[in-house]
């Protein structure tokens, strides 16, 4: 196909789909998608371009000077006689005007910049009209009118108020921090009253608070109500748009800030309150500017987003400390509110630093409702009553800590989760320890029994989340990478163990346990099982071995096993503990955890059959549960994992839906990653190339907006898509991502680390693919030492890399050297995984391989038979893996000889391959060639032609035009055409 | 007789080599005008492409039917492409302003910080166009004389020497082409 043909192509598509309407354009677009997969999504992509572009280049470009403002003064805008202009703004100037009809009056008139597209800020506005029409409060300042001038720029007509900004004004005046909040009480009331006639400010900041002196006492009036609405655009996805965006960052709430994100609310304008507040007591914004000096608009959208700020009295406090060359001294912002740093610092401790925090809270949930829950918490303050706003209560301080620490978290996915769990249950059991302890005391001294238990309660939990805030802040961030510090911290809390809580065996237990199972999560498999060993061993010791904490150590300690590689030593625990369970006559929801463990542990020893019963009945069970639904999705994921190995796909991508379906926000949730992850890969076999690779492209962006681009699941969703593309065939694509990919893991977690080593080993996919096998080796070496190091030699994933060696040795021709490493992984395989799994089978297949090469063809045909028979076993006849041994196997016959098995055989393996796997699956590459070599041998060389074309192109389209493969394959399709000629 | 008229008259008179001189001569008048233009305006002012390009065709050539349709489209022609130059350097001038010498005054504090992308998106869209051209050079050529050149569609597709009707569909999609690369900035 021609570029020209491929345009016309997309254009042809285009019109169709924009001829059509509603349903109609969908099923055309439905269609296409269907039969052309890439022409589809790239027309989709300009559909929805169409939809959203608006006005886009309908305009011709403008040649726009607005380096100096426009001075109108003198000229008539409508009945408006402009007098003088009052002011610069972000958005343009400011006159003061008459208006002349129907009444006279002075107004003042706000004219903005050029390069806005005026009848999109009148639409809006006139939107907003009526609810402005509404607003009656002495401290806003009224809006009449607006419209567009003759040269095209809009104008808004708003009450005339010859103010200053608040702040200015306050610190001219040298109020005092209280006549500042009944200042600001004023202000919050007017906002109030905006907003119940249901108009948000969005642009609230102390340029838009005027004040001035009426009759001696200071009187504030909030201007440019409506204002800021109109000049944005709600769904913020018209490009023209994107470049009005104006506000003060500084004064921005966080929710304004993101991307897209236009659902502004009252608590929005809550917290510029709060920042104004802020600045109004201590004369400096949360987000300060030389914070943000020289930073881009991004960066400091993330600061507003994520960095939480001082309290009002610490920042005041640290600026006493270290004064800052730009900002005033502490001293002198003391002095302007008629006080000295050191009461300042006192007044604002406790309940007015908490006021402010809550005010500018980043979640818009933890906020005051409203402005006058703000204003009253402040008439509290200053009648000296109560206030609401409390501290951060201990659990919101450990949200912080973690959050803080938040790349330290992401390296290990649900290690958030259990470390709140830890928290939870450690508050808990530390709480009922305090509690006895508290009645012993109170036997003694009834008397002295005053504290409420409540605050008792509190200040016990504080206690324990200190021990685990120690915990993690006592480990140097420096000098180490995020994985090591982690890891250094909880075997820095393993080992403090025994010294700190001797007195506390049960505490010291559990505690054991959490650090155990945070080790699984981290992936440090035998550094959990010693824990959760010795968590086995002390619960043993204090309950007995049938005590539900002793079990639940048990099963923990299993599945760190299973994780470890020792899936034996995992299932004989395993066995023990159901056998126990099975006396205690549990609930059905309690069985099925240690069965969910079993099945798991059967499934990845490759038992499908056994997993398969005992994973159903696990769902079953766990679906009529509510509180077990995680474990109705982790049985559906491995089910859908057994399905899709015994060749079952429908049944397979069944389950995996389930679970995406099934998961509220699985962006966040392990299991439906991996589900999302395990679906493309599944569709990608089945040749739906574009239905998977959409998939995975929504879930990573959702992935790098929501957890960043440095998160190991957006890592691991690149990695997926990498796979996906080098399975397709688009090794270009694919050696591009990957390569970025590792650069990206190495900045952040490491070269050496495993994680970086998981995509190094996708790479050599990649190479392996491109004939580039020196490379493929050199990467497999890498990888191989370093999960022989990390996870142990005999470890199924050590297994799997030496084996892919042994195969790109062989590829090479060092057949000597490939049958060794075959010989010692079949041996490691078979001890740990059985005859039957699959691992175990491809090692055989690869020796199959290998034989033929060497032409020990008997024992070629014996070993590859027997993988044939076990796949058929335990996978199926038409399991893709299966479909790989049955082409060798042809290829053995075929070098015996026996070319009408052979013939039968291959014939027979292609029509399954084209009929599960679809017509464009890349899985029949190896069938081709073979197909084709066979005719050559037989000596049927027309016949081998149509295959060899087909294998020719699919070489060249991987290897491109100049490798060895693809000449090689250029030269047997010669062979086969001078064959037909002679 | 300025320099585009005298260039304009050679390649009526069949001289191919005029044709490569038009472009720079062109760029230049171009350039004089809107320097003029926003001078003589309060400051401020935006000039629309539209009225600069045939401003400058009705002070060079004069009023349309004085001079035949060729040369008229070769004006038009050269004139979208300078009027997308002129457009480029300025964009680029300003992000340098923004960048580099000028560090003080532009001083990146939240209360002065107005997120306009204008020569940003100027300089995408210049990108964007060089891409698609690569694949779709008829339909980038057709954005040019539009946005650019603020030619109207009829106009733009008699030049091009396409129907009308295959104008708009080109340029419906050229819009939507544009668009989608724009919009992930």
């Amino acid at each position: 196909m021609t570029e020209a043909e491929t345009n016309d192509d997309l254009q042809a598509a285009f019109d169709g789909a924009l001829s059509r309407e509603g349903s109609e354009r969908e099923s055309f677009l439905a269609d296409l998608m269907a039969r052309e997969p890439e022409l589809g999504e790239r027309v989709s992509a300009l559909i929805s371009a169409h939809r959203s572009m608006g006005g886009f280049l309908e305009s011709a470009a403008t040649v726009a000077d607005d380096t100096a403002p426009l001075d109108l003064t003198g000229t008539t805008i409508g009945p408006y006689t402009i007098a003088q202009p009052l002011g610069e703004g972000g958005f343009g100037t400011v006159y003061g005007a008459e208006q002349n009809e129907p009444i006279q009056r002075s107004v003042a008139l706000k004219v903005l910049k050029p390069g806005m597209d005026s009848r999109q800020v009148l639409a809006r506005f006139d939107a907003e009209r009526r609810a402005l029409a509404l607003m009656d409060h002495p401290n806003i300042a009224r809006v009449f009118d607006a419209g567009v001038t003759d040269t095209g720029r809009p104008y808004f007509v708003m009450e005339r108020v010859d103010g200053v900004p608040i702040t200015e004004y306050c610190n001219r005046e040298r109020l005092s921090p209280r006549a500042r909040l009944t200042l600001f009480r004023d202000v919050c009331a007017a906002v109030h009253h905006a907003h119940q006639k249901g108009v948000v400010h969005r642009d609230l900041k102390p340029s838009n608070i005027l004040v001035t002196d009426i009759d001696g006492k200071p009187a504030s009036k909030v201007i440019d109500f409506g204002i800021a609405k109109a000049l944005h655009d709600e769904g913020g996805d018209d490009l023209t748009q994107q470049h009005q965006f104006l506000g003060t960052p500084a004064y921005m709430s966080p929710e304004q800030t993101e991307p897209g994100e236009n659902q502004l609310d009252t608590r929005s304008d809550v917290y510029s309150l709060g920042v104004v507040l802020y600045e109004l007591l201590i004369g400096s914004t949360p987000v300060r500017g030389d914070e943000s000096r020289g930073s881009t608009p991004a960066e400091i959208f993330r600061t507003i987003r994520e960095v939480e700020p001082a309290r009002p009295s610490t920042r005041l406090h640290d600026l006493a400390r270290s004064p800052s060359a730009t900002d005033a001294t502490a001293d002198q912002v003391a002095e302007q509110r008629g006080t000295d740093t050191t009461t300042l610092v006192r007044l604002l401790q406790r309940d007015l630093d908490w006021i402010v925090m809550r005010a500018i809270e980043k979640d818009r949930e933890r906020r005051y409702d409203s402005a006058s829950a703000l204003s009253a918490d402040l008439r509290r303050f200053l009648d000296g009553d109560p206030v609401e706003a409390r501290p951060p209560s201990p659990w919101y301080r450990w949200g912080k800590i973690i959050h803080r620490h938040r790349v330290a978290f992401a390296t290990g996915g649900t290690f958030f989760v259990v470390l709140l769990a830890a928290v939870t249950v450690l508050t808990f059991v530390s709480l009922e320890l305090n509690r006895q302890r508290n009645r012993a005391s109170e036997a003694e001294e009834d008397a002295k029994a005053e504290r409420s238990d409540a605050v008792a309660a509190r200040d016990e939990s504080d206690e324990v989340t200190l021990f685990l805030a120690t915990m993690f802040e006592n480990v140097a961030p420096e000098g180490m990478g995020y994985d090591v510090r982690v890891r250094e911290v909880l075997e820095w809390a393993a080992g403090t163990l025994d010294t700190q809580l001797a007195d506390r065996p049960r505490v010291r237990a559990r505690l054991r346990h959490t650090i155990g199972t945070s080790f699984r999560s981290l992936g440090l498999f035998d550094e959990a099982a010693e824990q959760l060993e010795q968590a086995v061993s002390e619960r043993t010791e204090l309950f007995g071995a049938m005590h539900r904490d002793t079990r639940e150590s048990r099963r923990a300690l299993s599945a760190a096993r299973r994780n470890a590689g020792h899936l034996n030593a995992a299932i004989r625990e395993l066995k023990q503990l159901l056998s126990d369970e099975a006396e205690l006559e549990l609930a059905e929801k309690e069985e099925i955890l240690t069965q969910y463990e079993y099945g798991v542990a059967l499934l990845d020893l490759g038992r499908y059959p056994e997993a398969l019963a005992i994973l159903t009945t696990c769902r079953e069970v766990a679906a009529r549960h509510p509180d077990r639904r995680w474990l109705w999705l982790a049985s559906a994921l491995s089910l859908g994992a057994i399905h899709e190995r015994l060749g079952e796909v429908d049944l397979a991508e069944a389950r995996f839906r389930d679970v995406l379906e099934g998961t509220p926000n699985p962006a966040k949730s392990a299991n439906a990653l991996d589900a999302n992850h395990r679906l493309a890969t599944l569709l990608m076999r089945r040749g739906r190339v574009a239905e998977s690779k959409t998939l995975l492209s929504s879930v990573l962006e959702t992935l790098e907006k929501e957890l960043g681009p440095d998160h190991l699941s957006t890592f691991n969703a690149r990695g997926n898509l990498a796979l996906i593309a080098t399975l397709s065939g688009d090794l270009a694509t694919a050696d591009r991502e990957l390569t970025e990919l590792i650069a990206d893991a190495s900045r952040v977690f490491g070269e050496e680390n495993t994680k970086t080593h998981r995509y190094r080993m996708l790479l050599s996919g990649v190479r392996l693919r491109q004939y580039r096998l020196p490379d493929a080796e050199t990467l497999l070496r890498r990888v191989a030492a370093n999960y022989e190091s990390t996870y142990g030699a005999s470890h199924p994933q050590t297994v799997h890399v030496r084996h892919q060696l042994g195969d790109t040795l062989l590829q090479q021709g060092r057949t000597e050297d490939a049958e060794s490493i075959y010989t010692e992984v079949l041996q490691q395989s078979l001890e740990n995984l059985g005859p039957l799994h699959p691992s175990t089978l491809k090692i055989r297949m690869s020796l199959g391989t290998l034989y033929s090469r060497t032409q020990r063809l008997e024992e070629s045909v014996r070993e590859t038979t027997a993988a044939i028979a076990g796949f058929t076993e335990s996978l199926g006849p038409e399991s893709p893996i299966n479909l790989g041994a049955r082409t060798n196997l042809g290829g053995a016959y075929r070098q015996l000889k026996r070319y009408d098995e052979a013939e039968e055989l291959l014939l027979s393996t292609l029509a399954i391959k084209r009929r599960t796997l679809g017509p464009r699956a890349a899985y029949t590459r190896n069938c081709l060639s073979a197909i084709g070599n066979l005719y050559l041998q037989w000596g049927r060389p027309a016949d081998a032609i149509p295959y060899l074309e087909e294998y020719l192109s699919i070489v060249t389209d991987n290897a491109g035009e100049d490798h060895p493969r693809t000449q090689r394959a250029r030269a047997r399709l010669e062979e086969a055409r001078r064959g037909t000629r002679d | 007789m300025g320099d585009v008229t005298r260039i304009l008259n050679a390649i009526e008179d069949g001289d191919a080599h005029a044709a490569s001189e038009l472009l720079p001569a062109v760029y230049d008048e171009l350039r004089r005008l809107a320097e003029q233009r926003m001078a003589q305006e309060s400051p401020g002012q935006t000039l629309q492409a539209t009225a600069l390009v045939h401003e400058a065709y009705l002070r060079i050539v004069g009023p349309a039917g004085d001079s035949d349709w060729n040369s008229r489209a070769h004006f038009f022609g050269a004139a979208a492409e300078a009027m997308r130059r002129i457009l480029i350097e300025r964009a680029r001038s300003k992000q340098r302003l923004k960048r580099g010498g000028d560090r003080r005054r532009e001083e990146l504090v939240p209360e002065n910080l107005t997120l306009e992308e204008v020569p940003e998106e100027v300089l995408a869209l210049d990108e964007a166009l060089v891409r698609f051209a690569r694949s779709e050079p008829l339909k980038a050529r057709l954005v040019e004389l539009r946005y650019f050149g603020g030619l109207g569609q009829a106009e733009a597709a008699r030049l091009l020497e396409i129907p009308k009707a295959t104008a708009d569909r080109y340029w419906a999609f050229a819009r939507s082409w544009l668009f989608d690369a724009l919009k992930d900035r």
